[in-house]
């Protein structure tokens, strides 16, 4: 049951078509996991927390440092030097105290992947290294747990809505990580955030049941021509992870 | 025949564009205009399309007017399409 204040707080939300009290209730049982939460996790961090998500697990290890600052909007300067997960619960909650948040100052690794995922009802994938992001999609199909990848480089980006055994998985798009990758990309932080926002809007329509299904679909973001388009994604029948 | 191609990340810088409408001979497959588009913008483009041995690199998603496609098949593309190349992006 929603509260007479998340009836205040989330009014202007609960107006929008198909949403309503039945929408922000889902919200409210839900428990989103963001990893890491850096250019892309700390915006959809962010944007859960304004929606009303019940809880928040933060998973990103790591300290603070100055060339985070241009996107990882979650982070403050006297964090510089800290744990980037300490930064952002603070954010989140002088931003939102209603919400519980759970972080935990490590990345996934296989020794933690199966209990992270299992505490979580909707995952977002945001991580840079592609074995992270990989192991992030095995443990959701295992755990048949939805799922949103978002990525970006420079000026584009993608999301991709997981329903494990029904659409593709991460694995069915890119069966194995890039020969040409590098680590260090160029990145603004308005692009991130519009990727990361993107991305949430597709985890909300998933949990709240309202909208326009994008599954089967993976988007592409292109900020310099500012343009979303979709492409139809097939699942692959040799799938190492799904099949 | 008319072929636009459109660019993800690594592609689009390399080809400089994010977007661009090339002609070609009509009845092109597929695999024949990566190959052509790969000649075009030289080796910083096509090591993302193709190998070291010349196949196509397997994280290389391509989609042929909104849908993605099994290159295995090699379909024939025609004038007015529109051919997406996509490689893989992550966070930070």
């Amino acid at each position: 049951m929603l509260t007479e204040e998340d009836r205040v707080i989330y009014d202007w939300q609960l107006d929008v078509p198909g949403f309503g009290e039945d929408g922000q209730e889902k919200l409210r049982k839900t428990t989103a996991l963001v990893s890491r939460i850096g250019g892309l996790g700390g915006p959809v961090a962010f944007a859960l927390a304004a929606a009303g998500i019940g809880k928040l697990i933060l998973v990103h290890a790591g300290n603070l440092r100055k060339d985070d600052l241009n996107r990882q909007i979650l982070m403050r300067w006297e964090g510089l030097g800290k744990p980037r997960v300490q930064s952002a619960a603070e954010t989140l909650s002088a931003f939102n105290p209603r919400i519980e948040i759970e972080v935990h100052d490590e990345n996934f690794k296989e020794e933690n992947a199966a209990d992270l995922v299992k505490g979580a009802d909707l995952v977002f994938s945001c991580a840079p290294l592609f074995e992270e992001r990989f192991l992030i999609n095995r443990e959701c199909v295992r755990q048949k747990k939805p799922m949103v990848d978002c990525a970006m480089y420079n000026m584009d980006g993608h999301v991709l809505p997981i329903i494990p055994g029904e659409t593709p998985c991460l694995a069915c798009i890119f069966p194995e990580s890039p020969p040409h990758w590098k680590r260090r990309f160029p990145v603004i932080g308005a692009v991130s955030a519009l990727v990361a926002n993107v991305g949430v809007m597709e985890g909300l329509k998933l949990t709240a049941g309202f909208g326009t299904s994008n599954l089967g679909k993976m988007l592409l973001i292109d900020a310099d021509r500012s343009s979303i388009n979709k492409i139809d994604v097939k699942r692959r029948a040799d799938c190492s992870v799904c099949s | 025949m008319k072929i636009t191609f459109r660019y993800t990340s690594q592609l689009s810088t390399a080809a400089g564009t994010s977007e661009e409408t090339l002609e070609f001979p009509d009845g092109m497959s597929l695999v024949d205009l990566l190959a052509k588009v790969c000649m075009k913008h030289g080796s910083e483009f096509s090591k993302f399309v193709l190998n070291e041995e010349g196949s196509l690199v397997r994280t290389l998603v391509v989609a042929l007017d909104g849908d993605q496609v099994d290159l295995s098949k090699d379909p024939c593309v025609e004038s007015g399409s529109e051919v997406y190349l996509i490689t893989p992006m992550s966070g930070g």
